[in-house]
């Protein structure tokens, strides 16, 4: 990692304070460490439900900042860039398995159900954030509290500290983008 | 496309929407969107969504995450830990530089670091993030199973362990080469160098068969050869040990390995529901190896296609043959190919026709039980191509197809008329024309289709055994005679297919009774059959089946020809299969039947028995019905007991094989009823030979020859029992099919006849019962000679009614004639010559002539004790007779005797209510 922890947490509280190059700084270091984390908590085990949602973009919080010079509103804010750069790998990663014509190179190995699995979730991961950038041009907020909620899994409560909201607004919020998206992705 | 002002204005309302309790939404609704539809449309439909997106929890489930899609975000290339390991110790070892990444984890080249040579290992790590239990139980499933296996061509397995970061490792042979195909590209390797490293392949496989263990994962970047040209395959990963003595792994449910796999590579069964792997999955992607290895292009263009398409692909799409495909590449591609096998083009294609192409279209089969069974027939076929030997892959292509055809419509149930059928889709006939004789409709002209309805309607409309056939589809044959045209003409410059096919046709019209047709395709085959590959065996062949075919049709001498010929051929030929070498004794044993000579014929069915018995085909069907042939060849020798065994153990042997009945185990109840009859167990006869009727009927129709046979055989039976007519209208019955079903020089046709003169003889009509004899006497000499067995038992129920009308001295001539024949043809210890000379003793005794009288019931006297069983009613008719005999001798006494002993074998045999019993009982005192 290039920039240690207190590095780190300068930049957050920059962008806390409202420095967008401090934002522009500090979103592709959580890309990167969001990589390389390599996402070993989510292994898809079919048995392993005891996985819980929440931790990954605890840990690489966990992983980046000095938890003792911030506040917990802070802490949403890092979430939420967490949650863009999540949806962010997601997506680049799904357009590319979409591109992937073949079943996988015929010279690697390769998990056929999963595969299958990986070809159907990223169909839908690609439409849904094309469905996101339709509700960001209808009310932006929307688009804001899915990204936050489902990509970075976030509570109700971390939402509205990151998004300056009441909690009963990101409710709202969740249930007209949802009844929206799912018009848009299942509906007639 | 909405605009944000519009939607603003909904979201405002939406909201408060929301906030209101549901019976008081649509009010508010209706109020706040007054005369606007559309919007109010607009609200409705948003807020229905909104219900639903939350009763589906959509977007909050677990479901919804795409895991599998982070899953395999983490192992793309590019999130790589493992550069951390360059440079670390791992046991004993120093890792010095990575070769290459796997799905599950890595492998380095390593040096033993207290090792003075600095010996090159290949050390395989999993990956950290890789390290799930069921990876981990992988790993050391790997571990074991290299252990286990020793072979020059395997990589080697040195060591194992676990880092100290808790990741399981191997240490494994590190193989210095390239991979397999561009290796042999490298060094511009030919065809037969290609084959000599493939063997190799082989070898390594068959070892880790011989080891219980499937590869499953054969493909050309998991094989290597060095620089000294040794083959070497890894990756032994996903491999599956056949013995599951895997207990301490059963823990962790497998991931079902076959679902790891590398498509091209990946054999039909692998990819459907059923998931069987065998040793045969491995022979599988050798196959798909061997295509590469040698025709330098994939048999299944994958390129571009979708995974269900793959699938499609590998399940049922058959592929090209090599030759075929090399020959549909561009000049430039196939040059390219043929110079990195070091020759020329046409070489390529040539080098690969018919032999090498056979072998592997064997391998790529779909179903795995008509594959190579084993590496071990694999390689077998490889030396006979060495050899120019035939290849088990050529023998068995047509069979293969017209199975495939077969099984796809399994409907079918009469074997020889699906051949039929199939010859005609083989052949290429029309099935337009079908469709439109049968009326159906055209939009059911999928070819499957219309052969099943086909197929059904003939059965149902017909009997294929039978010749009504004739009567109702005459179509079909005239079908089948146009296929034969067509094919003519199709196959002119395949004799190796066309004789095969003419034989199947063959078949069909034999299983029809066209005799004569089917005599023709075989002839025609037989002048084939010196362009063929393998002319004296087809030769032989051939000669069976026409022997058979006589057999069937004129059965009598006139089947001693081929039958003949072909064991002049057999006699010539150095090492006869097996199954040629009991063709043609069964054939010769059923021969010989039909003109007589029963001992030879037992010889002959001796040698075939044991033949089949050494070589493990008795579970074949030609097995149970030689035995059938066999046991009732037994039955004209007297030997019952054998017989019996005989036919009892081919009864066992087609219950075991078949479900349904088939005619061969309708005759077996026939021979079996016959049997009990000549020992003398009635009960039993009986109830076979109904057995064998009820058969009959429902295999063949009411009225068809084998049904009449049976209802024969239940005639004398009743005849014997002295039912005379209850026999007579059987009998009658019988003569009438036979009449209308055979031609009138068929012998067949006057043994009913038989019956109905001893039924009538008994119910004194003598003069209908002289006739019947003399005409059955007069055709038989006519066709068979004077000596054949046939006039023996009809001269002496003639003696008989000459007898009963006085006529001594004919009575006596006719039956001394008979007792003749008799001994000549069946030998000096025989039941019927027994009969005979009872007759002949009532003869000598209603002339007084007591002296004769006494001396001929002496002789059947040790006959039975020869050859009789004990209890037997002819033991029964014995003792009548001489009670008889010691009543006019003036000795009451001894003929009482001799009356009681003849009751009680009777009583036992027949019953109290019999005809025969009641004669008996009135001689009684």
């Amino acid at each position: 990692m290039m920039k240690n922890k207190s590095e780190i947490t300068q930049l957050l509280l920059r962008v806390q304070a409202g420095s967008t190059k401090a934002y522009e700084e500090l979103f592709p270091l959580v890309y990167d460490e969001l990589k390389q984390l390599a996402f070993s908590q989510l292994r898809s085990e079919p048995d392993d439900i005891t996985v819980t949602k929440t931790e990954l973009v605890h840990e690489v919080y966990l992983k980046m900042v000095d938890q003792t010079r911030i506040k917990a509103t802070d802490k949403s804010h890092f979430l939420a860039i967490a949650s863009r750069c999540m949806r962010q790998i997601l997506v680049d990663h799904a357009r590319k398995k979409k591109a992937e014509k073949r079943g996988g190179d015929q010279q690697d190995v390769t998990y056929i159900d999963e595969l299958l699995k990986v070809r159907e979730e990223s169909g839908k991961i690609v439409d849904l954030d094309e469905k996101l950038k339709e509700l960001e041009e209808l009310e932006k907020r929307l688009a804001d509290v899915v990204t936050l909620r489902f990509f970075g899994q976030m509570t109700v409560h971390s939402t509205a500290e990151a998004l300056g909201v009441s909690e009963r607004t990101v409710m709202r919020d969740w249930a007209k983008a949802r009844g929206w998206l799912y018009k848009k992705l299942k509906g007639s | 496309m909405m605009d944000q002002q519009r939607w603003k204005k909904i979201s405002t309302i939406i909201d408060t929407v929301l906030a209101l309790d549901k019976n008081r939404r649509p009010a508010y609704i209706k109020k706040v969107c007054k005369n606007n539809q559309l919007l109010k449309q607009e609200i409705t439909d948003l807020l229905s969504y909104i219900e639903k997106s939350n009763t589906e929890n959509f977007l909050e489930e677990w479901e919804d995450y795409p895991h599998n899609l982070i899953a395999d975000f983490s192992q793309a290339p590019d999130v790589n830990p493992t550069s951390a390991m360059l440079g670390q110790a791992v046991g004993h070892y120093k890792i010095k530089q990575l070769i290459g990444h796997g799905g599950m984890g890595s492998v380095f080249l390593a040096e033993r670091a207290d090792d003075a040579f600095n010996r090159k290992v290949a050390l395989k790590v999993l990956r950290r993030g890789m390290d799930t239990p069921s990876n981990v139980a992988r790993f050391k499933r790997e571990r074991n199973i290299l252990a286990n296996l020793n072979h020059p061509n395997i990589a080697r397995l040195l060591d194992g362990g676990v880092t100290e970061d808790g990741l399981p490792y191997l240490v494994m042979e590190y193989v210095n080469g390239i991979p397999l195909l561009k290796y042999c590209n490298k060094h511009q390797l030919s065809i037969e160098k290609r084959l000599e490293l493939f063997k190799s392949i082989c070898n390594a496989v068959q070892h880790a068969h011989r080891n219980a263990t499937i590869h499953r994962d054969l493909k050309p970047s998991n094989i290597y050869v060095t620089n000294d040209g040794v083959v070497k395959v890894l990756d032994f990963g996903i491999a599956k040990l056949l013995k599951s003595n895997t207990t301490d792994f059963s823990a962790f449910k497998t991931r079902t390995g076959a679902r790891i796999l590398t498509l091209g590579y990946a054999a039909p069964e692998q990819l459907d529901s059923s998931n069987t792997i065998t040793t045969a999955t491995d022979c599988y992607t050798l196959g798909i190896l061997l295509y590469e290895l040698l025709a330098g292009i994939s048999p299944f263009d994958l390129k571009d296609k979708t995974l269900s398409k793959i699938e499609k692909f590998i399940r049922i799409r058959t592929p090209v043959k090599p030759s075929t495909k090399l020959e549909q590449l561009t000049k430039s591609e196939l040059s390219e190919i043929a110079n990195q096998r070091n020759t020329i083009p046409s070489a390529v294609v040539q080098s690969l026709s018919d032999d090498l192409d056979a072998i592997i279209m064997k391998a790529l089969r779909k179903e795995p039980d008509t594959r190579y069974r084993s590496v071990d027939q694999l390689l077998e076929d490889f030396n006979r191509y060495e050899e120019s030997r035939p290849l088990i892959a050529q023998s068995d292509t047509l069979k293969y197809r017209l199975r495939k055809f077969i099984r796809r419509n399994h409907r079918v149930i009469i074997g020889s008329v699906s051949i039929l059928i199939t010859i005609l889709i083989f052949g290429g006939y029309h099935i337009n024309q079908i469709a439109k004789e049968r009326n159906i409709a055209k939009k059911e002209a999928q070819k499957a289709q219309i052969v099943k309805k086909f197929l059904v309607d003939i059965y149902r409309s017909s009997n294929p055994q039978s010749n009504t056939f004739k009567g109702k589809d005459i179509s079909a044959k005239q079908l089948l005679l146009s296929g034969e045209k067509k094919i003519g003409h199709d196959l002119k410059n395949q004799p190796d297919i066309y004789a095969e096919v003419l034989l199947v046709i063959g078949d069909a019209f034999k299983g029809i009774d066209a005799f004569e047709k089917a005599e023709k395709s075989y002839r025609k085959a037989l002048s084939k059959s010196s362009e063929t590959t393998h002319p004296f065996k087809n030769k032989l062949r051939i000669y069976v089946k026409l022997g058979n075919l006589k057999s069937k049709w004129t059965k009598d001498h006139r089947a001693l020809q081929p039958a003949l010929k072909a064991r002049k051929l057999l006699d010539s030929l150095k090492n006869p299969p097996p199954e040629l070498e009991v063709s043609v004794f069964s054939l010769l044993g059923r021969v010989n039947v039909l003109v007589e000579n029963y001992e030879q014929a037992n010889s002959y069915y001796e040698k075939a028995d044991s033949i089949y018995i050494s070589t493990g085909m008795s579970n074949s069907f030609g097995y149970i019905q030689m035995l059938n042939g066999y046991g009732k060849s037994l039955i004209y020798t007297s030997d019952l007991e054998k017989a019996e065994q005989i036919l009892l153990k081919s009864n066992a042997l087609h219950r075991k094989a078949f479900s349904t009945p088939t005619v061969t185990i309708a005759k077996n109840y026939k021979f079996l009823g016959w049997v009990y009859r000549d020992m003398g167990n009635f009960k039993q006869s009986n109830n076979y030979f109904l057995k064998s009727i009820d058969l009959d009927r429902r295999l063949t129709g009411k009225e068809s020859l084998p049904t009449a046979l049976s209802m024969y055989h239940l005639s004398i039976n009743y005849t014997l029992a002295g039912d005379f007519e209850k026999a007579e209208d059987l009998a009658k019955k019988v003569l009438r099919i036979y009449q209308k079903l055979l031609e009138p020089t068929n012998d067949y046709i006057q043994r009913p006849k038989k019956y109905i003169a001893i039924a009538k003889y008994n119910l004194n009509e003598y003069s209908e019962a002289k006739n019947i004899l003399r005409e059955i006497i007069k055709k038989r000499k006519k066709l068979r000679g004077k000596d054949n067995l046939g006039l023996a038992g009809p001269s002496s129920y003639l003696a008989v009614v000459y007898q009963k009308t006085g006529h001594y001295k004919k009575a006596i001539s006719l039956l001394k004639k008979s007792i003749r024949i008799y001994k000549n043809k069946l030998g000096e210890y025989n039941s019927r010559m027994g009969r005979a000379m009872i007759k002949l003793a009532t003869v000598y005794r209603k002339m007084n002539e007591y002296k004769h009288a006494h001396k001929y019931l002496q002789r059947v006297k040790s006959i039975h004790q020869k050859v009789l069983p004990h209890g037997n009613y002819q033991q029964g008719d014995f003792y009548f007779e001489y009670g008889k005999l010691e009543q006019d001798e003036g000795k009451p006494q001894e003929a009482q005797d001799f009356f009681k002993k003849a009751y009680n074998i009777y009583l036992e045999n027949f019953g109290k209510d019999s005809k025969r019993t009641e004669n008996v009982e009135l001689y009684l005192d």
